[in-house]
């Protein structure tokens, strides 16, 4: 018994890359599902219901898009998270794009992610030939006038700022959507709820159980993967009837049915599990329900 | 103290709802509003090195040669005001727009056919308090001449003049759920009526009638007897909503109303040579789009952009075309530096400014295109790739809603500006569509997209924020429905599963779809995109030029495959009534 112990826990442990991939799908589709919105608007608190593990994902599809529209929801994303490799990363990226824009949207997720640590950074644009990089970042340090250093610099560059439409923008008060964006909420060392999408995955009746499920089967001295077919033999009884027929390594077919088995239906936030123990031959198969 | 009370931009227009149905306050400032002075554009004509623009497939030879339009304008002064909440009472004004001969006017023959319309585009003046008023169309009453029979195109319930159209408590309002439209009416709802009186930017309320035509397709709900404008003497009855907190009955304004009679002769045909054109005017803004646009590589996007646009504009049942397209330069010494990267909730001040400085001769005949950097959104990083000034735009320079707005830079690739979208054509020679960039063809899109909104288009679905949200649709019986499902609501894929057989037929999407690409699956329903599309079947709602998400395409071989761009033949008949098209 110990040994399929040693098996299942071998089996869980087997499972977390697995895991991990169908997460990095799970956010890269709710992301792009918000890009591609002409006139997008994300839900309050999306950034924060992806959770940590979005931050290598947001990094990636920011390395990898070909789109400026995509970059900027990135921008936001990243902007999200306070942990020094993520304004390191943003700081990169300010000094590598060529387009203005994104540099403008950069500078103000560097303001956002590292707060007033950003300023050493951030200070030179404030002399950055684009009025709009100028003002971006100029608002961007208001919030943090209570800084000696940064109340002096932002008083130096009202004095010498010459475009009126730089100037009358930066003399507006700050508002409450800036004083918003510079609040931390995702600190990469926590660990916040994952998708709301996984969190949702809904109940599967015991009606539905029939299908194919992926597992190990596991018994005393090896565990092998294969798919198990589960169908169910009387749909009119409580509880139903099942027969579960499994198609082991060489050809080798095997079939259980109710009274030789035991049927144990869970569910976690990701997935739908099924532990079906055979006690007579001291077998268990754990699977999980492929996903057609 | 007094508060002025906007409608929701975001519920309006960025998500550009049917309508909408909460108005909350934003601010209690009671300053004087000050009139956003013109801008001003040169004209690319008389700028050495500028864009003149030159698109394969436009042109005024497609004009339809059967339209005329004409306009006139009426002003009543010292019009009593009311707030959201309140009944109306004796506010009511009645505006005489005259006796109008459904042949001579409008266009129609003996038998009815024709697309004349009228149109009403309505402004509140010389407010005297912060903020606005709404001139809200209350009737549209034609009486006949010579039977003194009335048909009303506005047919309001009683309720909303004795009890008021909106229900406030503490700074927000909801719709009163007395106040509602009656049949028969040209206004489907109370939502599909408040879309037209409360627009997202500025308080320039746009009217058109006809609204719909139960000959089109199976045009469910529309009433028989206001598919045409008949002959008789036309009332028009406005009351000038203000959004201010505090009482208004001892305020007054003035109230101006611009129609626009539009008069085709052209019947209706199924598969005509022509369905007229659209006039656009261009406005580049800001330094880095006109620098741009002067280099050889930056003309050739600029006229394979408007290709793109004029290619949607002429599928299927719309075959509308671009007609010429005059060039502006909004220059940044003149104020185009600041409005190039612009807040979205300053582009009414954008539109205002901007179609002020387009010759007055073209006012009503061009529709103002702007192209900006960026269009930001309050207090996040990322932005809107374009916009419409409303749903329904005004043939009117100088309101808030007069244009359409796109970001140039963020519909690019990484590093894309107009002179380096498609970097594998050179500037000259041919750019053929298939090595053009797929965000630039997404920039084509929205642009037809958005010109579908600014002449009266609505999304055939709204997006949801839950799976249980009420599903919302435009009120056109041949577009199809897309129920959402769990996880994004609403989206190719939902569509796709969509169980529901479309536009009264006996197909779904699914089966519709499977059967044009022989089995498979639409790309977006495995978890492997697959390259399957099914660009010609009006069954997928996201093969509508009106599906309210970007498109999806990708590359096979060279060659682009992608969702479509449908346009129905009741959005045609919306289309053909406008007066930008002729």
């Amino acid at each position: 018994m110990e040994l399929k112990k040693f098996f299942i826990a071998l089996l869980l442990l087997t499972m977390i890359p697995a895991q991990a991939e169908k997460n990095e799908e799970a956010i890269r589709s709710a992301i792009e599902h918000q890009v591609n919105q002409r006139h997008p608007s994300l839900p309050a608190g999306f950034w924060e219901s992806l959770g940590n593990d979005a931050l290598p994902v947001i990094k990636k599809m920011y390395t990898e898009s070909q789109s400026a529209n995509e970059k900027t929801f990135l921008i936001d994303g990243l902007a999200h998270f306070n942990d020094s490799s993520t304004g390191a990363f943003l700081e990169g990226e300010v000094t590598a794009t060529q387009n203005e824009v994104l540099k403008k949207k950069l500078l103000s997720a560097v303001i956002q992610s590292e707060g007033e640590r950003a300023f050493d950074f951030v200070e030179p644009y404030l002399k950055d030939s684009d009025g709009h990089i100028r003002s971006s970042v100029a608002r961007g340090l208001m919030v943090f006038d209570q800084n000696e250093k940064i109340k002096k610099r932002l008083a130096e560059f009202k004095s010498k700022e010459k475009t009126p439409w730089v100037l009358a923008e930066f003399k507006k008060p700050v508002t409450k959507e800036e004083l918003q964006k510079t609040r931390k909420q995702i600190s990469a060392a926590a660990k916040p709820p994952v998708l709301e999408v996984i969190k949702t995955l809904p109940p599967l009746p015991e009606k539905n159980w029939a299908g194919i499920w992926r597992g190990s089967y596991v018994t005393e001295n090896k565990m092998i993967l294969v798919e198990a077919v589960l169908t169910a033999v009387d749909a009119a009884s409580t509880p139903m009837k099942w027969k579960v027929e499994f198609k082991l390594p060489k050809q080798v077919k095997q079939e259980w049915k109710s009274g030789e088995m035991v049927l144990n239906h869970f569910q976690t936030n990701r997935a739908h599990w099924m532990e079906i123990r055979n006690p007579k031959m001291d077998i268990v198969f754990l699977a999980q329900r492929k996903v057609n | 103290m007094n508060y002025v009370a906007r409608v929701l931009v975001f519920s309006l227009l960025m998500v550009n709802v049917t309508a909408c149905s909460v108005i909350d306050k934003i601010s209690e400032v009671d300053a004087a509003s000050t009139p956003v002075p013109p801008a001003k554009l040169y004209s690319a004509t008389d700028v050495s090195g500028a864009w003149s623009p030159s698109v394969t497939g436009a042109g005024v030879a497609n004009a339809k040669g059967t339209v005329e339009t004409t306009s006139q304008t009426f002003t009543q002064t010292g019009v009593g005001m009311v707030r959201f909440q309140d009944p109306w009472g004796t506010k009511e004004v009645t505006v005489d727009l005259g006796v109008f001969n459904a042949a001579n006017d409008f266009g129609y023959d003996g038998s009815g056919n024709g697309n004349g319309s009228i149109t009403l585009s309505a402004e509140t003046l010389n407010y005297p308090y912060s903020g606005g008023a709404y001139p809200v169309l209350t009737e549209l009453l034609v009486v006949d001449t010579g039977t003194s029979a009335q048909t009303k195109f506005v047919n309001l319930k009683s309720n909303c003049a004795s009890n008021g159209m909106w229900t406030c408590a503490g700074g927000a309002c909801d719709a009163n759920p007395s106040c509602s439209v009656q049949s028969p009416s040209s206004f489907f709802s109370r939502e599909d009526w408040d879309q037209h009186q409360t627009p997202p930017y500025g308080y320039t309320s746009v009217n058109s009638f006809p609204r719909c035509d139960a000959s089109v397709g199976s045009w469910s709900g529309c009433p028989a007897n206001l598919n045409k404008l008949p002959s008789g003497h036309y009332y028009a009855k406005y009351i000038l909503m203000s959004d201010r907190g505090v009482s208004v009955s001892n305020g007054s304004a003035d109230l101006r109303v611009k129609m626009t009679i539009k008069k085709d002769i052209a019947a209706r045909d199924a598969s005509p040579t022509t369905n007229g054109i659209v006039n656009l005017n261009v406005v580049l803004i800001g330094s880095k789009n006109i620098d741009d646009s002067h280099t050889p590589k930056g003309k050739q996007n600029l006229n394979l952009l408007f290709e793109e646009v004029n290619r949607i504009l002429k599928n299927g049942s719309s075959n509308v075309s671009i007609g010429e397209i005059k060039a502006y330069e909004w220059r940044d010494v003149d104020g185009g530096d600041y409005y190039s990267q612009l807040d979205y909730s300053l582009l009414g001040e954008l539109f205002s400014a901007g179609s002020q400085g387009i010759p007055a001769a073209d006012e009503g005949k061009s529709i103002n295109i702007f192209m900006l950097r960026d269009i930001q959104i309050t207090g996040v990083n990322y932005s809107i790739l374009g916009l419409a000034g409303a749903i329904l735009g005004p043939p009117v320079n100088g309101t808030q809603s007069s244009g359409l707005a796109f970001s140039t830079d963020i519909s690019s690739g990484p590093n894309g500006v107009l002179s380096e979208f498609n970097s594998t054509c050179t500037g000259s020679g041919a750019c053929l569509r298939d090595n053009q960039d797929g965000t630039f063809l997404e920039m084509g899109a929205t642009i037809a997209h958005e010109l579908g909104h600014y002449l009266g288009l609505n999304h055939p679905s709204e997006k949801v924020s839950s799976i249980s949200e009420a599903q919302r649709h435009d009120q056109l019986s041949d577009t199809p429905t897309c129920a959402p499902r769990t996880g994004p609501y609403l989206d190719q894929r939902s569509c796709y599963q969509d169980t529901n057989t479309q536009m009264g037929g006996a197909t779904t999407c699914a089966t519709a779809c499977d059967a044009a690409i022989g089995g498979g699956g639409h790309y977006y329903v495995g978890s492997a995109k697959s390259s399957n599309f099914c660009s010609a079947i009006a069954e997928c709602q996201f093969n509508h030029v009106m599906w309210y998400t970007t498109k999806l395409r990708t590359k096979v071989g060279g060659v682009w495959r992608e969702d479509g761009n449908q346009v129905s033949p009741e959005s045609s008949a919306i289309i053909q009534w406008n007066p930008f098209v002729r």
